[in-house]
């Protein structure tokens, strides 16, 4: 079944990501591994036939990595807690100048649940990620982002374009080298297979650049009275020059590119309003006001430039509707979130159980169940497929 | 609809201007053909009408464009997308999405049409090309033809008033080069637009072309009716020039107006006569000594199989091309053949030197056949015509018992057995001159850079100096190069792949020559049946990787029309290909009376 593609894939990333917050509530091995089931049954049926459907893989991997290496850094470093003995390695303590840290010793099986409990948390997390990225894909988000950063996204698109290209040229020219008798080794090795695949590339380039101009990419509207400044009319409303080189641009335009440069110095500014004041409400325990008030400035400074800029006349072609299943989806993901706040704020040691007395992973039925709810996006999703289908 | 107002155009660094006072007007509803050698300026020409020259190459331009009444130095390509809609040469590079449906929405969403607008102009260009079938397909996964059908789409969802096509069949086999011309042609009936088409395959658009434009060396230019135009051009395709050999005024444009013209002509029974007495022949057993042979060579390439269960035999000094449509597993069993690509099942044997030079003194066989027909005499330079050979003429030499597996040995070894050119063969040059990659050639064996540079100055007439960029060399001299590189390892067994994709009709012909004589064994992975026609022994044809024809030339490509040559379609059912075939047949006939 794919029924991945007929829903937005904004409604997959707030599934998504209303998934991860569940998941970064707990440590509990068994909502863990109920959550990671849940997702991974979701992204099984219900991703697409896309290149990106098959990202997953990926994903699940680099989960298994960070548990092995959490597990890797607790043998070698961790703190050690509880009675129940696993193994003792052969100790070693650094001595003054690294002083509290111990290298080996004694391996406990509390203190191993508790790295498998924050390993697990964090590579849930990535799961949740993955989820998105093969249900929704990063190139179907693009096509939604605001028409103030339509061109941002047309440059990730094209790179992401370009990317796999790029990795057949170089198995090409590779090919190609061997013909000459010669297997690039070393620097020399790596020049000789770099100059034509760069040179490749950068012909490739241009002539993708080429073919969106002679298209109309980059055409812009100015939201303004004046908008009609860049109509075929006025723009030959000047002199009529003989001779053109490379880089002319007539007066009208330059209007805009004036326009466009002052909308760019605000939101420049706005930006680095909204780190510094994100910076100082991260660094205190009480926000100061003066972040708060940068913050605020900044944030109104960067709608005002979305809001108020030049952007591009482009219109989409088929956008994804937002309709019911999509609300659904996106409440689906809320729930879970929901559910796992209960259990912290009711029964925070069953959510994020202590390293001693050593239990096994436990939880009401009731919370089994609630975490068992991230399935309920299988047939959300089904049901815009069948509303794609009609 | 176009107008060029004395146009000069100079690309920056350079002394001489690649356009030089061009006068152009073509008419609304206008096809016109441009012709000229390669590297004459058709590009540039192409490319000045919306005005990506200057804009995107720098350079000075003089003179005027005028596109519907617009100057493109005053509005800019992006502002031209609804009245000029531009095809470059690789409709693969300039693809933006990854679904054709997306592709052809993508000119319509920058010019800002509205969504239901929109819509039924995406379907209706999905509909005009036939692209229905595809709307969902990523555009990685569409043949050569379909791509090119796609681009062309991809600029109609504007409304364009002129289209311009940059070379749209050179890379495509010519069922995929009709598709597309085809569907061009309906838009011209059906929506009036205006065309003005590039294409170094003349023979393929003439017949639409209302007026030709031709492209001299020098930059300047001269547009009239087709044939006039045509006649005595460089270029010309086979078709002029066979009207030219036997005085026909003027020349017939099309293979149906001459038949026509040939069967009012009193020389035709001539030509029936000799086609006669070729097809008595059949094909006799080839004496040479085997080069190569491929037994059940199978290939997968990812999850498909590419090649099936092909053999094949190659004998010392016999050219074989590979033909088949774009994809049907010529690049693989090149590969294949060459070792790079690994093979599921079968052996590839390649005869070594010493093994050469022991067949050669064994076989006595070989050139003490007497009936060489006295017509395969008259064609001229091309060895043992007539006698090519049928694939178990040389059941003697054992499957694999002799020679060598390019695959078993390591590069360096393995170019001496088997020599290849890819499909883009810049990707073997990597040096700063030609002189350096000249030097480099054997891997620092002076002998091997000697043999290259002397193979390079027999393959080209004008010599390049060695400080040139390769990047600088025109299509036709970078393949020389190349070649000049991997024939210094003097390999038994030559591979090219799309060897004519650009060149022009006298760069074939040079390419042509050379071949038949330099003796040595090839596989030519090709769509060009004229050039197969005119260089080639035997014909191999692939079809979803399984071999489906393999015979001598005039039978192969005798038995189907999307294999024929234009000669072969006007005077079938002879069974000549060529015009020289025609010339040649003629005077024999001539002289024996």
């Amino acid at each position: 079944m794919t029924c991945g593609p007929g829903i937005h894939p904004g409604a997959w990333w707030l599934w998504a990501l209303g998934v991860s917050y569940a998941v970064s509530q707990t440590t509990n091995l068994l909502l863990l591994g109920l959550l990671a089931a849940g997702v991974c049954t979701v992204v099984l049926s219900c991703r697409g036939a896309a290149p990106w459907g098959r990202a997953f893989g990926g994903f699940a991997w680099l989960a298994a990595f960070i548990v092995g290496v959490r597990l890797a850094f607790h043998v070698l470093v961790g703190v050690r807690t509880g009675s129940h003995v696993v193994v003792r390695l052969p100790e070693w303590t650094p001595g003054a100048w690294a002083a509290g840290l111990r290298v080996g010793g004694v391996i406990t099986l509390e203190g191993l649940a508790g790295a498998l409990g924050e390993g697990g948390r964090l590579a849930v997390l990535v799961l949740c990620l993955g989820a998105a990225n093969s249900l929704a894909g990063s190139r179907r988000l693009l096509k939604v982002v605001p028409g103030a950063l339509y061109e941002l996204g047309t440059a990730v698109v094209v790179a992401l374009t370009l990317a796999p290209q790029l990795v057949a040229a170089v198995q090409r020219v590779r090919l190609a080298r061997r013909l000459r008798g010669e297997a690039p080794h070393g620097f020399r090795g790596m020049r000789s297979v770099a100059v034509p695949v760069l040179t490749d590339a950068l012909d490739a380039s241009l002539h993708l650049a080429e073919s969106m101009d002679a298209r109309g990419y980059g055409r812009r509207v100015q939201r303004s009275t004046r908008s009609t400044l860049r109509s075929p009319r006025a723009a030959t409303r000047g002199g009529a020059p003989t001779t053109t080189t490379a880089g002319g641009a007539p007066e009208a335009s330059r209007r805009v590119h004036l326009a466009g440069n002052g909308v760019g110095i605000v939101s420049a500014v706005s930006l680095v309003g909204v780190a510094l004041g994100l910076y100082g409400m991260a660094g205190a325990s009480r926000t100061p006001t003066w972040a708060t008030l940068v913050l605020g400035a900044g944030v109104l400074g960067s709608i005002g430039a979305v809001v108020l800029g030049p952007r591009s006349a482009a219109t989409r072609y088929r956008p994804d509707p937002w309709r019911a299943p999509e609300w659904m989806l996106t409440t689906v993901g809320a729930l879970a979130a929901v559910g796992l706040v209960a259990a912290v704020r009711r029964i925070p040691d069953v959510a994020n159980p202590p390293a001693s007395p050593l239990r096994w992973p436990d939880a009401p039925l009731w919370l089994v169940a609630w975490c068992g709810s991230v399935l309920l996006a299988i047939p959300v999703a089904g049901l815009a497929d069948r509303r794609d289908r009609r | 609809m176009i107008r060029f107002d004395r146009v000069s155009f100079t690309y920056p660094d350079q002394e001489s201007p690649s356009l030089r006072d061009v006068d152009l007007t073509v008419d609304e509803g206008e096809w016109c053909l441009v012709a000229g050698r390669t590297g004459s300026g058709k590009s540039t020409l192409l490319r000045a009408v919306n005005g990506l020259v200057p804009r995107f190459s720098g350079g000075v331009l003089r003179g005027s464009v005028t596109v519907a009444g617009r100057s493109t130095s005053e509005v800019k390509p992006r502002d031209l997308a609804e009245t000029v809609g531009f095809v470059g040469q690789d409709p693969a590079a300039g693809f933006v999405t990854e679904t054709v449906e997306e592709e052809l929405a993508y000119a319509p969403e920058q010019l800002g049409l509205a969504p239901t607008v929109m819509r039924t102009r995406v379907e209706e260009i999905l509909d005009l090309l036939g692209l229905d079938g595809l709307r969902d397909r990523p555009l990685r996964s569409l043949s050569g033809g379909q791509q090119q059908r796609v681009a062309i789409g991809s600029v109609l969802t504007a409304h364009p008033r002129v289209l311009v096509l940059d070379e749209p069949t050179s890379a495509l086999d010519p069922t995929a080069a009709e598709d597309v011309l085809g569907a061009v042609a309906r838009l011209v009936h059906d929506i009036g637009v205006t065309v003005l088409i590039a294409e170094h395959r003349i023979e393929r658009v003439v017949h639409f072309a209302d007026t030709v434009l031709e492209l001299r060396d020098d930059g300047t230019a001269g547009k009239g009716a087709p044939g006039d135009v045509l006649a005595g051009l460089a270029v010309a395709p086979p078709i002029v020039v066979l009207a030219e050999a036997l005085q026909w005024v003027p020349p017939p444009l099309s293979v149906r107006a001459a038949r026509r013209r040939l069967a009012a002509d009193p020389r035709r029974g001539v030509i029936d006569r000799v086609g006669g007495d070729d097809r008595a022949h059949a094909a006799e057993p080839d004496a040479r000594p085997v080069v190569a042979t491929l037994d059940s060579v199978s290939v997968r390439r990812g999850d498909v199989g590419a090649v099936h269960d092909v053999s094949l035999r190659v004998h010392r000094g016999e050219i074989v091309a590979l033909m088949g449509r774009n994809g049907s597993g010529k690049s693989s069993l090149l590969w294949a053949v060459q070792g790079s690509l690994p093979r599921v099942t079968g052996t590839v044997r390649v005869a070594d030197g010493t093994d050469r030079e022991s067949r050669a003194t064994t076989s006595t066989v070989s050139s003490a056949h007497g009936d060489v027909r006295w017509w395969g005499r008259l064609l001229g330079g091309r060895p043992a015509a007539g006698r090519v050979g049928s694939v178990e003429g040389q059941a003697g030499h054992g499957a694999c018992t002799w020679g060598v597996d390019p695959a078993a040995l390591p590069a360096p070894a393995a170019r001496h057995l088997v020599g290849m050119v890819p499909q883009t063969p810049s990707d073997l040059l990597y040096h700063e001159t030609v002189g350096e990659e000249l030097d480099t050639a054997g891997g620092g064996d002076a002998g091997a850079a000697a043999r290259a540079r002397s193979l390079l100055a027999s393959l080209l007439s004008v010599t390049i100096p060695d400080r040139s960029h390769p990047r600088d060399l025109s299509e036709g001299q970078r393949l020389a190069l190349v070649l000049a590189l991997q024939l210094s390892a003097e390999p038994a067994l030559l591979l090219l792949d799309e060897p004519t994709r650009g060149l022009d009709v006298p760069g074939k012909a040079d390419l042509a020559r050379w071949c038949r004589s330099e003796g040595r064994a090839a596989i030519i992975a090709t769509h060009d049946v004229e050039f197969v026609a005119d260089v080639a022994d035997r014909v191999v044809v692939l079809s979803h990787g399984e071999l489906i024809a393999d015979g001598p030339v005039r039978e192969v490509l005798g038995s189907t029309p999307m294999l024929s040559t234009q000669v072969a379609k006007v005077t079938a059912p002879t069974g000549l290909l060529t015009v020289r075939e025609v010339c040649d047949a003629l005077a024999a006939l001539i002289g024996t009376r």
